[in-house]
């Protein structure tokens, strides 16, 4: 699929995500022994490639696996057979911790946008979860790895002096000098003096902007402390670290940098620095569409998933909301799977679109092509069921008998041959697979491959080798 | 048909007086399909439940305003000049231009009693229908909002009915569709239900007389049991009618011998005589208990509101006689109205739950329970929008079917344009609480004048008249956001986004004028340049 040409993304050919065969099969329970009696069949095989810079379209109707396929491809759903590769990487084989370091670069936006926003925080601690969440740096400078070991290394040592002091008192001499008095005092608060150290070592190693703050006080403190007990040693081993750290300061996240990503994120989507103390109940639904693609953005992905963003919204609001997705793409180089049942905002700002159809793609090409020539009869018909905003066009529509078929039992052969009015006798036993027509356009359709005069094929072995996905 | 004027409802709430509907005026022909656009609270759905009267109060109120149904064409002519008086007096009063028919009444006092005084006075029954129309012109007789609630009870569902967006909510969970639709039926058509359940006794008691034992038998048993012999020309009228339903059904259904009616549709007994099939306690009894229905029923189709069929519907046990057979008949009809929208197999969907239908079953149940009655007016309140595409436009193909084979107008609520444009003969747009467009279809898609109309139509993505330079692009929007109606700007209310507003916008509210025939526009921009459209 390498030799496609691609409008939007000619200038990269980097393929940013690719599923391979992904299935996402839920088990249906019953009986006493809560056997499993079937399965739902949300997704089925599905493969495709994402190119950097490109917007996909994923449309079918509800209940075909849409919304399924695109949790399954952020692996908050295991898949149950198949591949997704992101950069380069294997999600499904990743471990959860390694994934959730992934999603930093792969977000998405839901489609409910009041659903998705917790009523009980304000915009800005919204929009700055992610930072806490992901903390950045995400890789570890060396100085601060060698100010951890440091700083752990010093707790330790503070931790059986305080306990050498403690028990032995008479021994104490061996590691610092105490007045023989207070030797019980200094002893506890030199023991709990170093665990805290080395809690706060761990947190530095983390690079988390509270242990910083908790080691600052710490040093200011021994050096207060050996400074009155003059250990000359100590206070430079303190003053050296305590000087080390602010020293770092920069590079950990401060309230000041979120709080200035955070403005610069709202303007981005275009909402005011006053909406920041609000909850989410205070906005319309476009503006609250507006804070979930702010806190989407706020770690630079490279991938965003948007399942049905624009389906709850009204259609002045839709527009804005299209306008402020296109122009965050041309801005930042985002890549979109942008998941609808909409086809005119299809139309409008996607490069490639995938019909599914039962859990299956059906149909795969550049949006121009599916439009104006859409082969598999499903395409057709969808495309030619959309109403449009003009009493003049008096189209002639297909309309479809019947409905989405079960997911539990799906039709043999075609998934779509029940409702189909091309459907002749392969339809109805061999399962199409999706073939080339040429330019990347995938089907899978007998029929149209028969009209094609092409050879159509059957069988999961040869959708691979014809979709000429590795 | 239906004539809204000047409809003004409001919201009380402990933050302040929500505006919601301010000067709603549009009408429906019998016959035609009328969408209402607009976006998320522009007033779209109070404007139907105010007709309803299905405005939850408090906090709501309907302020002001008449509805009127089936306003004979005289009256209305004659309600002309009581109103050009009733409007001259409120001004002087300095009250606004929706006046409830409460006001209009208080103020026409003079007249009113001056026609009542004539209409007893007059002897010639040409002159009394006369007095009779202006009487009911001056009191404004067919407005809705003025009626008593039991009245408006008898409307809803009869005359008017309504579709829910959402037909899950709108359904009750815990009854079968066929149920629900029955009990729709004996609410509104309980003389139609009698009549045929009385037709249904009379077979039944014909057979009856011939001392024929009710038990389970097939269709194919029925046919020789029922015939044993006889000559098929030689029997009587009502024993063909049955032989020929006999001939109608399938060699597997279930007939009871005692009414050879269909048996096997919803129930273990048979839906014509309500007789438990497999075991009949009341067999013995059940010659007493027809001929106490066919007294009861003959009683209710004298008089609806009969005292005796009252006290014996207010007691369990009778009542459960009395009301399985028009149940049951009910749930016979319900059948027949599924069946109408093209619901395939009605019989077994009668028998299931709303939860065990898809979205789009649910929606044509929906209607066929709306259907059901015959309404002359049906409130479609986005029908469509919780449907996909392909369902949808079955949908409105059957509703495009449907109201071409019933001549019954339609109020289609919607935001979706396509729709509007697909089925629509007339289009009002609303803008927070206002109508400020009312044209037809042709006039409001392709001639439209008000600047919010033209915002929203530039908005919509297109992807078939579109040309495929305008991909990727942006889209033109209305910028801003809808007003708070708790604080509604003054004057126009879309002059704060609005292009081309003008100093006088924000200080009064535009009516809606008629710019070409039919063509309603509420906009200063052209009412004040008079200018043709172009």
């Amino acid at each position: 699929m390498t030799n496609t040409p691609v409008s939007a993304a000619q200038d990269s050919e980097e393929v940013i995500l690719a599923a391979k065969d992904v299935k996402k099969h839920f088990p249906l329970r019953g009986g006493v022994l809560r056997t499993v009696k079937g399965h739902v069949m949300a997704v089925d095989g599905v493969s495709f490639q994402l190119r950097r810079g490109e917007t996909l379209a994923i449309v079918g109707e509800s209940g075909c696996g849409k919304s399924t396929l695109a949790r399954v491809l952020l692996r908050l759903l295991e898949p149950s057979a198949g591949k997704v590769f992101f950069m380069g990487s294997d999600l499904t084989a990743l471990k959860p911790s390694l994934v959730r370091e992934k999603r930093k670069h792969l977000q998405m936006v839901f489609q409910d946008p009041m659903s998705s926003l917790n009523p009980r925080m304000t915009v800005k601690n919204i929009i700055a979860e992610p930072l806490v969440l992901h903390p950045e740096p995400a890789v570890r400078p060396a100085t601060i790895a060698v100010l951890a070991t440091l700083t752990f290394l010093y707790g330790l040592f503070s931790a059986f002096a305080g306990l050498a002091v403690l028990l032995f008192p008479s021994a104490s001499g061996y590691f610092v000098t105490v007045p023989s008095g207070a030797a019980s005092i200094i002893g506890l608060f030199l023991a709990v003096y170093g665990v805290l150290e080395m809690a706060g070592a761990r947190g530095l190693w983390r690079v988390r902007t509270w242990a910083w703050w908790l080691l600052v006080v710490q040093y200011a403190g021994a050096l207060a402390l050996w400074f009155l007990l003059s250990n000359p040693i100590l206070i430079g081993a303190s003053a050296v670290l305590l000087i080390c750290l602010v020293y770092e300061r920069k590079k950990f996240a401060s309230g000041k940098d979120v709080r200035d990503r955070v403005l610069e994120l709202i303007e981005l989507v275009g909402l005011k620095k006053e909406h920041l103390n609000r909850f989410p109940h205070e906005f319309s639904g476009g503006q609250r569409q507006r804070i979930n693609i702010a806190r989407a953005l706020t770690l630079n992905p490279d991938l965003i998933i948007l399942d049905e963003p624009t389906s709850a919204l009204d259609v002045s609001v839709q527009a804005q909301i299209l306008n402020l997705l296109m122009s965050l793409q041309k801005k930042l180089g985002l890549t979109y799977l942008f998941i609808t049942h909409d086809l005119s905002t299809v139309y409008h700002i996607a490069d490639r679109v995938a019909v599914m159809y039962a859990g299956k793609i059906v149909e795969l090409g550049e949006t121009e092509e599916i439009f104006s020539n859409p082969l598999h009869p499903y395409t057709k018909a969808l495309i030619s069921a959309a109403p449009v905003a003009d009493p003049r066009v008096k189209a002639k529509r297909i309309i479809l008998e019947g409905e989405v078929p079960s997911p539990t039992h799906p039709p043999s052969g075609c998934r779509f041959h029940p409702r189909c009015w091309l459907a002749f006798e392969p339809c109805l036993s061999v399962e199409p697979v999706l073939f080339d027509t040429g330019n990347g356009r995938l089907v899978a359709c007998f029929a149209s491959a028969r009209d094609l005069g092409r050879e159509a094929t059957g069988g999961p072995g040869a959708s691979r080798r014809k979709a000429g996905i590795r | 048909m239906l004539r809204v004027e000047g409809l003004k409802t409001y919201f009380h709430t402990y933050e302040g007086t929500v505006r919601a509907l301010e000067n709603i005026d549009f009408k429906v022909r019998a016959g035609e399909v009328v969408g209402l656009v607009g976006e998320t609270g522009c007033g779209k759905s109070v404007t139907a439940l105010s007709i309803l009267r299905l405005i939850p109060s408090p906090p709501g109120n309907i302020e002001g305003g008449r509805v009127f149904l089936d306003e004979p064409e005289e009256v209305y002519t004659l309600r002309a000049e009581y109103d050009r008086i009733a409007f001259e007096r409120l001004r002087r009063k300095g009250a606004s231009r929706n006046i409830s028919s409460l006001q209009a009444k208080e103020v026409l006092q003079p007249e009113i009693k001056l026609l009542q005084s004539k209409l007893q006075a007059s002897n010639s029954e040409k002159e009394k229908a006369d007095l009779k129309l202006r009487l009911q012109a001056a009191t404004s007789e067919y407005d809705i909002l003025q009626k008593s609630m039991e009245d408006i009870q008898r409307i809803r569902g009869a005359k008017i009915s309504m579709i829910f967006q959402e037909p899950m909510t709108a359904l009750n969970p815990v009854f079968t569709v066929g149920n629900q639709i029955a009990e729709m039926l004996i609410l509104h058509r309980k003389m139609d239900l009698c009549q045929s359940a009385l037709k249904a006794l009379d077979l039944q008691m014909a057979v009856r007389a011939k001392k024929i034992r009710g038990k389970r038998l097939t269709a194919a048993q029925g046919r020789t049991a029922f015939l044993a012999g006889r000559d098929l020309d030689g029997l009587p009228k009502e024993e063909r009618a049955i032989h020929d339903r006999l001939q109608e059904m399938k060699d597997d259904d279930c007939v009871c011998s005692v009414c050879w009616s269909s048996a096997s549709i919803l129930w273990d007994c048979c839906p014509a005589c309500g007789a438990r099939l497999t075991f009949d306690l009341l067999a013995p009894f059940r010659g007493g208990i027809m001929s106490l229905e066919k007294r009861l029923y003959s009683r209710v189709l004298k008089d609806p509101q009969d005292q005796l069929v009252d006290f014996v519907n207010s007691m369990p046990i009778f009542r459960r006689l009395v009301h399985t057979r028009l149940e049951n008949e009910g749930s016979h009809w319900a059948v027949n109205s599924l069946r109408e929208v093209e619901i395939s197999e009605p019989e077994r969907i009668a028998g299931q739950y709303p939860f065990e239908l898809s979205g789009g079953m649910r929606q044509r149940a929906m209607i066929a329970m709306m259907m059901a009655c015959n309404p002359e007016l049906l409130i479609a309140d986005e029908p469509t929008t919780a449907l996909d595409v392909t369902v949808e436009a079955q949908i409105l193909k059957l509703m495009k079917n449907l109201q071409a084979k019933t001549n019954m107008a339609i109020l289609l609520i919607t935001h979706d344009l396509g729709i509007v444009a697909e089925i629509c003969d007339k289009v009002s747009v609303m803008y927070a609480g206002n109508i400020v467009e009312f044209g037809t279809t042709e006039q409001v898609f392709h001639r439209m004048l008000h600047p919010y109309t033209k915002g929203l139509m530039r908005s919509i993505p297109r992807f078939k008249a579109a040309s495929s330079q305008e991909r990727k692009k942006d889209l033109p929007v209305i910028p801003g956001t809808v007003p708070n109606l708790l604080y509604p700007p003054s004057g126009c209310r879309f002059h704060p986004r609005c292009p081309m507003a003008s100093p006088l916008c924000s200080e009064a509210n535009p009516e809606l004028k008629e710019i070409e025939p039919g063509h309603f526009v509420a906009c200063y921009t052209h009412v004040l340049r008079g200018e043709a459209p172009p």
